[in-house]
């Protein structure tokens, strides 16, 4: 999950180093547009259903924080 | 037109139409900070459709509109309402191909083309600001200066759909966001800084008093921001400007702000 994630989000910004950088939000590396970006794809490779109520900052801050999100929503 | 009275309540509206066809088409995703925002100032709404959902976002004289609709839907009909509808894309280099759809889709529908905004940026620590006049002092806006300001604000856009309302404006004072250009107690010019996170701030409501148009007040608002956000700590500031507006964009171009391939077309149906 975890490769295919980073995968993802390399396709997105390839700018970002995303294995180490754990402030992706808080720093401005992310910023909205990706998130609606990354909803549409995450939902799809991971068979999850991300809404507005997921699109919060903390969610989305690290990928740790993202792998979080998914397990979450596949329970 | 019903009200959305809840983040949770726009959450699942917006589910339901998944559920309903699998996957949807949209113009832009609120986040759950604006839908909130939207609600606390009681001015989001929605109208159920055939094939989706229109959400309302109920400004002064138009309303702004975000559809969730299903993909294959050739038309869509949108009827007149008693303001005019705007409905908003924001399109940059990692924009997702539904965005599109739904734009082709809008345009179809009989909207037109109301304004194009481009965002810029500037890295500020690549800047060397230069110095401001001492004709000017610049201060934190609060209560004493509302009046002018607002008075300012009503000159900026035709449909006044971006002065904040009094609560918001007594915020901004409160959270130093509302940056003022002064001689003796007159507002000469205005603006919004406003965090976007630790690195990044952006720019709002710039105004100019219109007696002193064309006096430099509107640079020298630029270069008091670019002071405050370095300030701040800030390592860049974005603003959006009209694409027509030469005069703006070549003001803060020669400050270093660049065109960072964001930009945001609102589409109008008129009444």
């Amino acid at each position: 999950m975890r490769e295919k994630l980073i995968e993802i989000l390399a396709d997105l910004r390839p700018d970002i180093d995303f294995e180490n950088n754990k402030e992706l939000i808080d720093n401005g590396d992310l910023e909205s547009l990706d998130i609606v970006a990354l909803v549409g794809e995450m939902n799809d490779e991971f068979d999850i259903d991300i809404t507005v109520e997921h699109l919060l900052p903390e969610n989305f801050n690290s990928v740790e924080a993202m792998i979080a999100l998914i397990e979450e929503l596949q329970e | 037109m019903e009200s959305v009275d809840t983040v949770q309540q726009y959450a699942e509206l917006t589910k339901a139409v998944k559920k309903k066809y699998g996957s949807y088409l949209y113009n832009a995703m609120l986040m759950p900070s604006q839908v909130s925002q939207f609600i606390g100032e009681s001015k989001l709404y929605y109208i159920p459709r055939e094939e989706g959902i229109l959400f309302l976002c109920n400004e002064k004289d138009f309303y702004k509109g975000y559809f969730f609709i299903k993909e294959d839907v050739d038309t869509m009909e949108v009827e007149k309402m008693n303001k005019p509808l705007i409905v908003e894309f924001v399109i940059s280099n990692r924009t997702i191909v539904p965005v599109e759809q739904m734009e082709h889709r809008i345009r179809q529908a009989n909207f037109e083309l109301y304004v194009e905004n481009i965002r810029t940026v500037v890295e500020l620590d690549q800047q060397v600001l230069p110095e401001r006049t001492s004709d000017f002092f610049i201060t934190w806006a609060g209560s004493s200066e509302k009046e002018q300001i607002y008075s300012m604000w009503e000159q900026l856009d035709p449909y006044d759909s971006i002065i904040p309302r009094e609560k918001v404006y007594d915020k901004m004072g409160e959270d130093k966001e509302l940056l003022c250009l002064k001689r003796g107690n007159t507002v000469c010019g205005a603006l919004r800084l406003k965090e976007e996170n630790k690195n990044t701030g952006s720019i709002w409501l710039v105004a100019v008093n219109p007696s002193m148009q064309g006096a430099g007040v509107g640079r020298q608002l630029y270069v008091a921001a670019m002071e405050a956000g370095i300030k701040r700590g800030y390592k860049r500031l974005w603003q959006w400007a009209d694409r027509k507006n030469q005069r703006v964009l070549k003001t803060v171009g020669q400050l270093g702000f660049i065109f960072d391939g964001t930009v945001s077309r609102e589409y109008i149906l008129t009444q």
